[in-house]
């Protein structure tokens, strides 16, 4: 299991914003896949509340209250990476949470994942970045690198 | 002109653009090119076009199967995902021809309404900024749920799905005579919104009546120039009067039915021997289960974007009684700028069905088309061009000869990341210079207003006149902010 959340300054850990003209790109690397699924889905969120550094206040790990479980399968892993994110993104519309910390679990291309936020019009969180309102497949990839995996996405925003 | 660059796989490929006119550019067939690319744009805009990977989205898309004439990408064109922004594209239903959910985007039927009303912009000047907290306070705006008009029930929803505006009308949210002024009626068939996923529709029984964020705004503008009297008057538009500009889609309920029929597209597409070179311009043939159920939903989808405007408009003219005792707002036009739809054109001496993606790029009418309400039919439709925030917008007419399937434009198109245009001014800053410019901006995120900052964009003026200059549309007036709600 890996685990990853966003932080109060800068992109979360190896999360990279790439920049594309009308939508929000971004990289992710991680020692492992688990690592790199969670940390896309910090990415997902940082895209929209903190991705100039300043957005969510620490402390992120406190956000116990609000957790939700996920469980998915898919084909192959860059198929269950979209799927997770647009779990992701379908839970935080539907409850009106901002997930700030992420745990994973691969099993082949099964996951398992918890993931804790807090409500949005809490703190002052809207007042923050762009709404990502779907994740695309333009340019999408899940690779295997020399020290680990690289994910990279294009949300729309 | 060609760009050369190579690399890692989120760097452009080298694309080859010839000169034709002055405002139309060719990219020649090559490799697996079933047409040639078409660009129309004028010398100042190409820049900005040949800086992001937009060329190399023109060249993916005319690969698509049953593709006809060519990939055309109009002068606001700029880098999406599968499809450039800006980009038009029609296949023969009957040869093959392909639809795909990335050739209309994830928010189907995203596109702008314009009304007007008789007030003068002297008239209003200072009750401007209660008049936008009032509209704030009405039509919500950003992430999430909650809007005008709550469903109470799947059946309402249903409704919405299968008659779009005209189910609004019938609740209440303005009158038939808007029906007329929006295309298609108010809403495309559907017979049933079967194919409109579970989740899909429970994202949508939330927001209808909703702005949404990014992009997508509300402005209330002043007509401040016109270029074609004749035409203006028709549309009812009158230099000094006041108006009302509303840029919003079919929100969570459209995102979802892409990402839903994306997918299932990816998993059949072999079936049909098809292969993309982008995962987002998954496609199957229009003729095909999953084709006319990937139809069927977006209809149900786009139909859920016309009620969702016209809800906010029926907001937007209470706002109005409310703050300036008067709320009459008269409807010129609603129109789509993501959207494919079965239309009948000529090519190569044959009249066809096509399916027409137009995504990021607006149905043009000329005069005499059947397919315009009946004041229009003699002038031709009313095409809405947004500019960015801050700068003026424009209304259209559509021109006859128009080789790009009757399609032109949908707003000034970026050219700057939201990221770039984040590190170029603070939002209270950028606020305090719209408002020493007359313009009085609500935002739910100041925070976040620099994103739509004027410089992240093309000037709409130079778009505007290459539209003109390669003869897809004309002129007939130019607004200017007064205010504006950011989504």
């Amino acid at each position: 299991m890996r685990r990853a959340s966003l932080s109060g300054s800068g992109p979360p850990e190896g999360v990279r914003f790439f920049d594309h003209t009308a939508d929000t790109g971004v990289e992710v690397r991680g020692r492992t896949l688990e690592e790199c699924f969670a940390r896309a889905g910090a990415a997902l969120f940082a895209a929209m509340y903190a991705v100039s550094g300043d957005g969510i206040q620490p402390p992120l790990d406190a956000a116990t209250e609000h957790v939700v479980s996920v469980e998915l399968s898919a084909d192959d892993h860059t198929e269950l990476l979209v799927t997770w994110l647009e779990e992701l993104l379908y839970r935080s519309e539907l409850e009106g949470l901002c997930f700030v910390w992420f745990e994973v679990e691969l099993e082949d291309t099964r996951l398992r994942a918890r993931a804790g936020g807090v409500p949005v019009r809490m703190a002052g969180l809207e007042a923050s970045g762009p709404t990502v309102k779907a994740i695309t497949r333009h340019l999408l990839a899940v690779d295997r690198t020399p020290d680990g995996c690289l994910v990279r996405v294009v949300f729309d925003v | 002109m060609a760009r050369t660059t190579a690399g890692s796989a989120i760097e452009a490929k080298e694309v080859r653009l010839e000169r034709d006119t002055e405002f139309r550019w060719v990219i020649p067939p090559s490799g697996r090119m079933r047409v040639p690319g078409v660009v129309f744009a004028s010398e100042g805009l190409l820049p900005a076009i040949v800086s992001d990977r937009s060329l190399e989205q023109v060249v993916n898309v005319a690969t698509l199967p049953g593709i006809v004439r060519a990939s055309f990408a109009m002068p606001d064109i700029h880098w999406g995902y599968g499809f450039p922004i800006g980009g038009v594209a029609a296949t023969d239903v009957e040869e093959g021809g392909v639809v795909s959910p990335g050739g209309v985007g994830f928010d189907i039927s995203c596109g702008v309404r314009l009304m007007v009303s008789p007030l003068r912009a002297e008239e209003i000047r200072q009750r401007i900024p209660r008049l936008m907290e009032e509209l704030a306070r009405r039509v919500p705006a950003g992430h999430g749920s909650g809007g005008v008009w709550r469903l109470r029930s799947r059946s309402e929803l249903e409704r919405v799905l299968k008659e779009g505006a005209r189910a609004a009308v019938e609740a209440g949210y303005g009158t038939n005579q808007d029906l007329e002024h929006i295309e298609d009626s108010g809403g495309l068939p559907v017979q049933a919104p079967r194919p409109v996923s579970e989740r899909a529709q429970e994202r949508g029984l939330t927001q209808l009546g909703s702005l949404g964020s990014g992009n997508h705004f509300l402005e209330v503008q002043v007509v401040e120039r016109i270029f074609d009297a004749a035409v203006a008057a028709r549309f009812g538009l009158e230099e000094g009067r006041v108006a009302v500009m509303i840029h919003s889609g079919s929100r969570g309920l459209g995102h979802q039915v892409c990402s839903d029929h994306v997918r299932e597209m990816l998993r059949v597409m072999r079936a049909y021997a098809i292969e993309v070179p982008d995962q987002q311009l998954a496609c199957a043939p229009v003729q095909s289960p999953p084709g006319q159920a990937y139809m069927e939903a977006m209809a149900a989808a786009a139909n859920f974007g016309r009620a969702n405007r016209q809800v906010m408009g029926a907001a937007v003219r209470e706002a109005f009684a409310a703050v300036l005792g008067e709320g009459e707002l008269h409807l010129v036009y609603d129109v789509s700028h993501n959207l494919a739809k079965l239309e009948r054109h000529q090519v190569d001496g044959r009249l066809r069905t096509l399916c027409v993606h137009r995504k990021g790029a607006t149905r043009a009418l000329a005069a005499g088309h059947p397919d315009l309400p009946p004041d229009y039919r003699e002038i031709g439709q009313p095409v809405l061009v947004p500019g960015s925030m801050g700068t003026p917008s424009y209304v259209l007419v559509g021109q006859p000869g128009n080789e790009a399937f009757a399609s032109t434009c949908h707003g000034s198109g970026r050219v700057m990341s939201r990221s770039q245009a984040m590190k170029r001014e603070e939002g209270r800053h950028l606020a305090e210079r719209l408002r020493r410019q007359g313009i009085h901006v609500v935002a739910r995120a100041i925070r976040a207003l620099p994103e739509e900052m004027p410089e992240a964009y093309k000037s709409v003026d130079e778009v505007v006149r290459a539209c003109e200059g390669a003869g897809l549309s004309r002129p007939v007036a130019r607004l200017r902010p007064l205010g504006v709600l950011k989504g």
